[in-house]
């Protein structure tokens, strides 16, 4: 008789244990492991705008940023 | 020049989390301005949020009760009283820095409970200089930086890093250093590519946004 009380038990209480929620990291971005939060402040630029300038400018620079000087 | 678009001007009305944003007592001249970027840098690139007057006008004209409520909305501050010198123009010492860190240190001491676990660091060119200038804060977390970016950078993860609990450690003050150095390099074409004045010109709100995209690019291209 026991073993099925403790089985409800077991179920009941797996079920009423608080669920972790994962921190969700879609669409932040992330430097050396670090979440970096959303500044708010409305820039002039959309971040679009500055994500492309930002891709262009490390492309063009590509070697000397892989370079350690 | 291109006319970007205009921002709202509301940074009272957004929120931030209180226990990521960090609030700057500086000069905001164009001597500074090398110590203030980095320390921007690695705020952002520590996980957390600058703030400062420049958040309400790039000429940081703002009113004490401004300054103030832009404080309380943050659980860190970082105060430089470095600039002790005499105004070039006018020959007088200049009190705003003090000031606003004396509005700090009363927080701390008679504010509310959340306002007295303010995390605090004080900034100085010189070691000791404080004994001289600000004798009352002896004790305190006091860091010279010699006037050196890198020093502010390292002053600053390393305080940050400290003040985590028992949230994962930063990344070292030398890569980040690295990385702002990198960063200083491609400056330049990102600023042409947003079709802007020069870098030194970039406004601080555009400065931030620049940095909070690049940071990810940049590891990823020197990782590469």
């Amino acid at each position: 008789m026991w073993p099925s009380k403790l089985l409800i038990l077991l179920l009941v209480s797996g079920s009423a244990k608080p669920r972790q929620k994962a921190a969700s990291t879609r669409g932040k971005l992330i430097y050396r492991g670090v979440t970096l939060q959303k500044l708010a402040d409305p820039s002039r630029f959309s971040a679009s705008e500055i994500k492309k300038a930002v891709e262009d400018a490390v492309a063009k620079n590509t070697e000397s940023l892989t370079r350690r000087d | 020049m291109r006319s970007p678009r205009i921002p709202s001007p509301s940074p009272v009305a957004i929120r931030r989390p209180r226990s990521r944003s960090v609030f700057i007592n500086c000069p905001f001249d164009s001597a500074y301005q090398p110590l203030l970027r980095a320390m921007c840098f690695t705020i952002v690139a520590s996980g957390y949020i600058p703030r400062c007057a420049l958040d309400f006008s790039d000429s940081a004209s703002v009113r004490f009760q401004e300054i103030i409520g832009l404080m309380t909305s943050c659980d860190y501050s970082i105060h430089d009283v470095s600039r002790v010198e005499l105004d070039h123009d006018s020959k007088l010492p200049r009190f705003n820095m003090p000031l606003e860190l004396g509005a700090d240190l009363a927080l701390r001491i008679a504010g509310s409970r959340a306002q007295r676990a303010r995390r605090t660091l004080v900034l100085d060119a010189e070691k000791h200089r404080y004994d001289v200038t600000l004798s009352d804060i002896s004790g305190m977390d006091i860091e010279a930086h010699g006037n050196e970016p890198g020093n502010v950078i390292r002053q600053v993860r390393n305080w940050l890093n400290a003040n985590r609990g028992d949230q994962p450690i930063l990344p070292g003050a030398t890569a980040i250093a690295d990385d702002y150095s990198a960063y200083l390099k491609i400056a330049p074409d990102i600023v042409r590519g947003l079709r802007l004045d020069p870098h030194d010109e970039l406004p601080h709100r555009d400065y931030l946004e620049v940095v909070e995209q690049a940071l990810p690019l940049i590891e990823k291209a020197r990782s590469a």
